[in-house]
């Protein structure tokens, strides 16, 4: 409701004051009619007097007087209308000013600026707001056309003022966009809608202002910015720009994914991308793949072969970035491809070069090796002592030579990106054993070992070993004669540090800075008597930068160097024995098919050993319950994958094994043939689905342990156990214990998942069971207690049920167990998912 | 136990005489060294002198290792031999496309003079154990 305002004083007296319809004062009126009545009474006394009846005749005078009459009565009427209107003209204008005051009220609480003019184009009133837009005090407003604040006819000469103000444009409620002029002068932009007023006499509009010239600046800015992009996005001709949407399908085009496809936006947008990749790619699933981890990870990078509209192929570099709105919702990615042919070529070519290099170097180097080392072992006969001694420098400089080269092309393939790490789960501690046990001749220098403590860490074994080696030969080569040499291995919070330790003569400072450099060594003396090719440490840092860890040293000079090897620890905690792991054995020919299958399985903290062949399969499936299950691809180079399946469902160690089919053709596989009696887990079509994957898995080891479910029942009545061990054989594997000391002998060996317990034993109460069973295993064991005694009061976690024999049929006994057994299925899951 | 027999295809003279010395280091290794897959083809279709095992360089002109492998295995005296190569290519993407062509194991050059016969002895005794 607008709160009624006093009208103040300037605007009171800018109201038109209240006049006649001539325009004439009310007095005018009264004085008129007082002077008819006046002049009627005078000439009706003259007429009646004696003065006039000697001058007329008695008709002339009767005719006189009526005429008089007749005239006073009319002027009299005449007077009556004349007043009678000017009262209603005063009260119209009584009504206006309500009105105008209502008005003005209500405008003066709008927000925004209104203005009330005539239908002929003038200003009656304008509402605070529009003054204080404008700048112009409302009182100077008052009477001035519109035109002197709204620029109807310079902005749109097609939109005069009758148009502007036209039935039409009043009924529609039209909002123009239009320049407003303030009273400084400056020009802004405006938006304007008229409605008719209907109150009051029907001549008057409003016109709502609102200022748009922030909505039009930022407009203005926008589309600018949007203009430099677009023109920069298709000004790009040799990088592909575009979008897709989250399922893949191209959204957006620049020029230059035309001029590198060949295709054109309207050949493209609306298609799926996978198009532009090849169909090994697609077969494989690469595509598919590099979205998923731009939607995971927030971008994604890839090299491969595209295929261009022709058919033709590049070698292409792609960046992909998940784009996301502002409460994480994901609207698609963008992706930038560069052909990197040419860079492709250049590479292929130098890698040529070094291989052929390595070769040509090697080929000579063979012979000369070999015939020195069998010269030095005495293939030739028994040496003078001063041939021997020549040929063993000439065999040790040979040996330095090939090492020289192998770390030339270790470098060479760090540095280009091209050494592939075989990332798996390994015990750190383990591998410094064995780096330290195949060391080969280190003279009379000890070598002690102490790496107590288990740390997994995730690494490429082979190439951890080299680096552990170079450290402990480096040791080696510069620690006194009988010198000792200290590996050791700690756990530093989530970090696994190696230390290699020597009492060598330290590093000198001046060293210490280019100690990681190539052909670094602290005296160039150093390299005839030490051996080393200066390549080492480079390697060795390049290695460890690789697995996310690092390489650094402390030393004191004159007592000795230590360098450390610090790599993240893997999931130490939750999984502290390795072995323990469930193990998926995975059989697929395509190596980096392979590589990302192991990958999305050990995530889920699973250990993965990967095969090639069904030979190779077979092999390793022949060792007893070495796995859980099996990942098998159908198209292996040696032999069909549905007749492995048949085959192993043949013996009786692998009928049940869970396999889950993951191939190109695994539908097709599926197809005609009678796939239940195979009991397949799932068959995954490439390219793959990672979570489909990981469910398939997930019950796949589910139904090993789900297969025969251990159930211990404790119980001291003979009878009793046999009755409830044949009800309950569907729910799993009833292992019987007459006594407390039986029960806790079997579960010093093993954890069942469920155990039925009787409270009043021979050697004690079932209850007293329980802490062993929390002792046991880290979940809780559910039990259901079933005895003579009501025990209904029991109320531990672990106690899923508690039955008295009386009133309990078996029946309901193996319903609650089956019951118990379901319930707890996530929870093993889980256990197994760690 | 008779000596194993290697039939050994280098065409690099010099590798084949260091290396045929070597072996002669073992008396439970009898090699047989030839310059080219030809040879080595010839030998084993005479079916006179049939090896144990096959020792093969892999870059040679004429005929590659790779493709003698696949010519000895049509042949009824070496189809089941473990082929064992030799190869200056030391890097392991170069190891694993021999061994997925059929070879039990890859041997690089330059090879331990003094060792190489008691390797290849335990590579034919794990190829068919």
């Amino acid at each position: 409701m607008p709160k009624p305002v006093t009208l103040p004083p300037e605007l009171a007296n800018s109201i038109p004051k209240l006049r006649s319809s001539f325009g004439l004062p009310e007095w005018v009126f009264s004085g008129l009619l007082l002077l008819t009545v006046s002049l009627g009474l005078a000439s009706a006394w003259i007429l009646s007097t004696d003065a006039t009846s000697q001058l007329l005749f008695a008709e002339t005078r009767i005719l006189l007087f009526a005429m008089a009459v007749s005239v006073i009565a009319l002027l009299a009427a005449a007077a009556w209308l004349l007043w009678m209107n000017a009262r209603d003209k005063n009260m119209l204008v009584a009504q206006r000013q309500v009105f105008i005051t209502n008005q003005l009220s209500s405008f003066d609480s709008a927000r925004d600026p209104i203005i009330l003019i005539h239908r002929s184009g003038r200003i009656e009133l304008a509402n605070l707001a529009a003054e204080s837009l404008f700048g112009h005090p409302r009182n100077e407003l008052h009477g001035r056309d519109l035109s002197s604040l709204i620029e109807i006819d310079a902005t749109s000469r097609d939109l005069p003022n009758r148009l502007l103000l036209s039935p039409a444009e009043l009924k529609a409620g039209v909002v123009r966009e239009l320049w407003g002029r303030k009273a400084s002068g400056e020009r802004f932009s405006i938006e304007t809608t008229l409605r008719n007023m209907a109150a009051g006499d029907g001549e008057r509009i409003s016109v709502f202002i609102r200022d748009v010239s922030e909505r039009r600046a930022a407009q203005d800015a926008l589309r600018a910015s949007e203009q430099k992009f677009r023109l920069l996005v298709n000004g790009v001709s040799d990088h592909a720009l575009f979008m897709i949407d989250p399922a893949g399908i191209v959204t957006n085009w620049n020029a230059g994914a035309e001029r590198m496809s060949g295709y054109s936006a309207g050949e493209v947008i609306g298609q799926s991308f996978v198009r532009f990749h090849t169909d090994e790619d697609n077969a494989a699933g690469i595509p598919q793949q590099t979205l998923t981890q731009a939607r995971e990870t927030g971008r994604s990078e890839s090299q491969g072969w595209r295929v261009r509209k022709d058919g033709s192929r590049f070698w292409a570099e792609s960046i992909l970035h998940a784009v996301r709105a502002d409460d994480g919702t994901l609207l698609g990615f963008a992706k930038i491809t560069r052909d990197i042919s040419e860079r492709k070529r250049i590479e292929q070519l130098k890698d040529d070069f070094v291989s052929t290099v390595n070769h040509e170097l090697r080929t000579p180097l063979t012979s000369i090796a070999g015939s020195l080392g069998l010269l030095a072992g005495g293939a030739g006969g028994e040496l003078q002592p001063g041939a021997a001694r020549l040929i063993g420098i000439a065999h040790a400089n040979c040996q330095r030579l090939i090492r020289l080269i192998n770390d030339m092309l270790d470098i060479e393939k760090i540095q280009s990106g091209k050494m592939l790490f075989k990332m798996s789960r390994l015990s750190f501690a383990d591998v410094a054993r064995r780096s330290v046990e195949a060391m080969g001749d280190y003279g009379d220098v000890r070598i002690d070992l102490s790496a107590s403590e288990p740390c997994d860490v995730r690494g490429d074994n082979d190439r951890l070993i080299q680096v552990i080696t170079n450290l402990v030969s480096n040791a080696v080569k510069f620690s006194p004669p009988k010198g000792r040499v200290a590996v050791s291995m700690e756990r530093v919070g989530l970090i696994a540090r190696l230390c290699v330790r020597d009492e060598g003569p330290g590093i000198p400072d001046e060293f210490r800075s280019r100690i990681f450099t190539k052909f670094a060594q602290a005296d160039s003396s150093d390299t005839k008597q030490k051996g080393g090719t200066g390549l080492g440490l480079v390697i060795a840092k390049e290695i460890v930068d690789r697995h996310g860890g690092r390489l650094w040293f402390e030393s004191d000079v004159g007592h000795g160097t230590s360098f450390f090897v610090d790599l993240p620890i893997v999931d130490a905690t939750s999984v502290p024995n390795w072995q323990s792991l469930p193990q998926v054995l995975v059989c697929e020919d395509d190596a980096d098919t392979a590589a990302v299958l192991a990958q999305v399985i050990e995530r889920d903290g699973l250990a993965v050993e990967i095969v090639g062949s069904i030979r190779e399969a077979r092999d390793a499936l022949a060792r007893p319950n070495a796995y859980q299950a099996l990942l098998l691809d159908l198209g292996l180079p040696d032999g069909d994958g549905i007749f492995f399946i048949r085959e192993l469902r043949m013996s009786e160690a692998t009928q049940s094994l869970p396999i889950i089919v993951v191939s190109a053709q695994a539908q097709r596989g599926r197809d005609g043939i009678d796939s239940t009696a195979l009991n397949v887990v799932d068959w995954l079509d490439k390219p793959i689905e990672f979570d489909r994957l990981q469910r398939a898995v997930h019950l796949a080891l589910h139904r090993v342990s789900a297969q025969r479910p251990v159930i211990l029942h404790v119980e001291d009545d003979h009878d009793i156990l046999q009755l409830t061990a044949s009800v309950l054989g569907p729910c799993g594997e009833i292992v019987p214990a007459e006594s407390l000391a039986a029960a806790r002998e079997f579960l010093a060996r093993r954890v069942p998942d469920l155990v039925i317990l009787d409270v009043g034993l021979g050697d004690g109460s079932g209850l007293e069971l329980l802490p062993d069973l929390s002792k046991r295993s880290e979940t809780l064991i559910p039990v259901v207690i079933f005895s003579v005694h009501d025990s209904t009061g029991l109320l531990l976690p672990q106690v899923r049920a508690v039955m008295t024999k009386s009133k309990t049929s078996l029946l309901q006994l193996a319903q609650t167990v089956q019951q118990t057994l379901d319930a707890s299925r996530p929870l093993m899951e889980r256990k197994i998912a760690v | 136990m008779s000596a194993l027999r290697v039939l050994y295809v280098d065409d690099e003279p010099d590798i084949r005489e260091v290396a045929l010395l070597s072996m002669q280091l073992d008396p439970d290794v009898e090699c047989r060294a030839v310059e080219c897959a030809a040879k080595a083809i010839e030998i084993v279709a005479a079916a006179d002198w049939l090896p144990d095992l096959i020792l093969l360089d892999v870059m040679m002109p004429i005929m590659d290792g790779p493709t003698a492998l696949e010519k000895l295995r049509d042949l009824p005296g070496s189809a089941a031999t473990p082929v064992v190569f030799m190869t200056a290519r030391a890097q392991s993407f170069e190891k694993e496309r021999l061994l997925k062509l059929g070879a039990v194991a890859v041997i690089s050059k330059p090879f331990d003079p003094m060792s190489i016969a008691r390797q290849l002895r335990a590579i034919h005794a794990a190829a068919t154990a």
